[in-house]
């Protein structure tokens, strides 16, 4: 019959496959190609890395009081990758501050990382670096009490926020 | 005649009459019409699929266990004079529970739906000779929280454990407890 009528309808349905696989192809890697953000577990873990190094079996690790060196005494380090200029911007941050429990004197503090991540503490928003604060309670050896105050924060905005 | 027309390389196409004419225009229109309906739920499902990529949730931490308020509570029973309280008095009362509630209380905003530290007493009853096992109530965290927790979902009610849960055991018959409950 019109063969030519059949060949013209063949390249339209082909034209026309394409276009719906595509279709397709581009809703899948729209919806599974976003990014999970797992920022707020990441400060978690951060803060009881910290929280372990200050304080084992209940009791106060003075040894780790150490400002100049905790990290490296807590064996943490804030190396990144390098993409997104993420090595010359830090994407972490921490400040511990250990207080006595009664009075309220402050005994200990020191802090690491970016520090320019401490200012959005407090703000919500999406594109924002995470922040998160926990305290808790500790003794030394004399069963003197205190209050140790633990904030994270973390930036990593480009690989967690679509 | 259709023979003749036919040639080898290109087909010509030609209109031999008004009806065949018409029918090639009938659907060509129907194929036209076709065609945009097919690329018009193509473009409502690419602009839905954006809309939910752009809402999907975040990721849950099902965690067991809450090491920062585990380390609160163990130096607690650790400071002077609460465990020998707790033994001898056989509840949270009088300057333990003050004590309890002032480390504790900061805990409640991560814990909205129950946070509770209290004796369990598991021992037997003397009268039915059935073993107990109840939180002691008291007046710094009240009851115990329910062991389960509703919550609506695909298939009716789902029930969930606590979140976060230690035990210490006081005695043969009593075990201190620390309960949160997040949501």
């Amino acid at each position: 019959m019109n063969k030519c009528g059949d060949k013209i309808i063949s390249v339209y349905w082909f034209a026309i496959l394409f276009l719906v696989a595509a279709a397709i192809a581009y809703m899948v890697i729209i919806f599974y190609g976003g990014p999970y953000d797992v920022r707020g577990i990441e400060t978690n873990l951060l803060t009881n890395k910290i929280a372990g190094c200050l304080s084992q079996g209940g009791y106060l690790i003075k040894e780790n009081l150490d400002a100049e060196n905790f990290l490296s005494k807590c064996k943490i380090n804030f190396n990144t990758e390098d993409i997104y200029g993420w090595k010359e911007q830090g994407q972490y941050y921490f400040e511990v501050s250990v207080t006595n429990f009664v009075d309220g004197t402050l005994v200990f503090k020191t802090s690491g990382g970016n520090v320019n991540l401490k200012d959005f503490c407090g703000k919500t928003g999406k594109s924002l670096p995470t922040c998160f604060e926990r305290e808790f309670y500790t003794l030394d050896n004399e069963k003197n009490q205190y209050k140790i105050k633990i904030l994270s924060a973390v930036s990593k905005i480009e690989k967690n926020v679509q | 005649m259709f023979n003749k027309l036919k040639s080898k390389r290109f087909c010509k196409i030609h209109f031999t009459s008004k009806m065949h004419k018409r029918a090639q225009v009938g659907e060509t229109m129907t194929w036209m019409i076709a065609t945009i309906i097919v690329i018009a739920i193509l473009v409502i499902s690419v602009f839905i699929v954006q809309i939910y990529a752009g809402k999907k949730g975040g990721v849950y931490e099902n965690k067991i266990s809450d090491a920062v308020a585990e380390k609160s509570f163990f130096s607690f029973l650790l400071t002077k004079d609460v465990w020998t309280k707790l033994q001898n008095e056989g509840n949270l009362i009088g300057d333990n529970g003050i004590f309890a509630k002032n480390i504790f209380d900061n805990y409640k905003v991560e814990y909205p739906l129950g946070l509770w530290i209290g004796v369990l007493d598991h021992s037997l009853d003397d009268k039915t000779g059935i073993l107990r096992n109840q939180g002691l109530e008291n007046d710094f965290f009240g009851k115990k929280p329910s062991g389960y927790v509703g919550t609506v979902g695909y298939g009716g009610v789902i029930l969930q454990n606590y979140y976060v849960y230690e035990k210490i055991k006081l005695n043969e018959n009593k075990d201190i407890e620390l309960v949160m409950m997040e949501k």
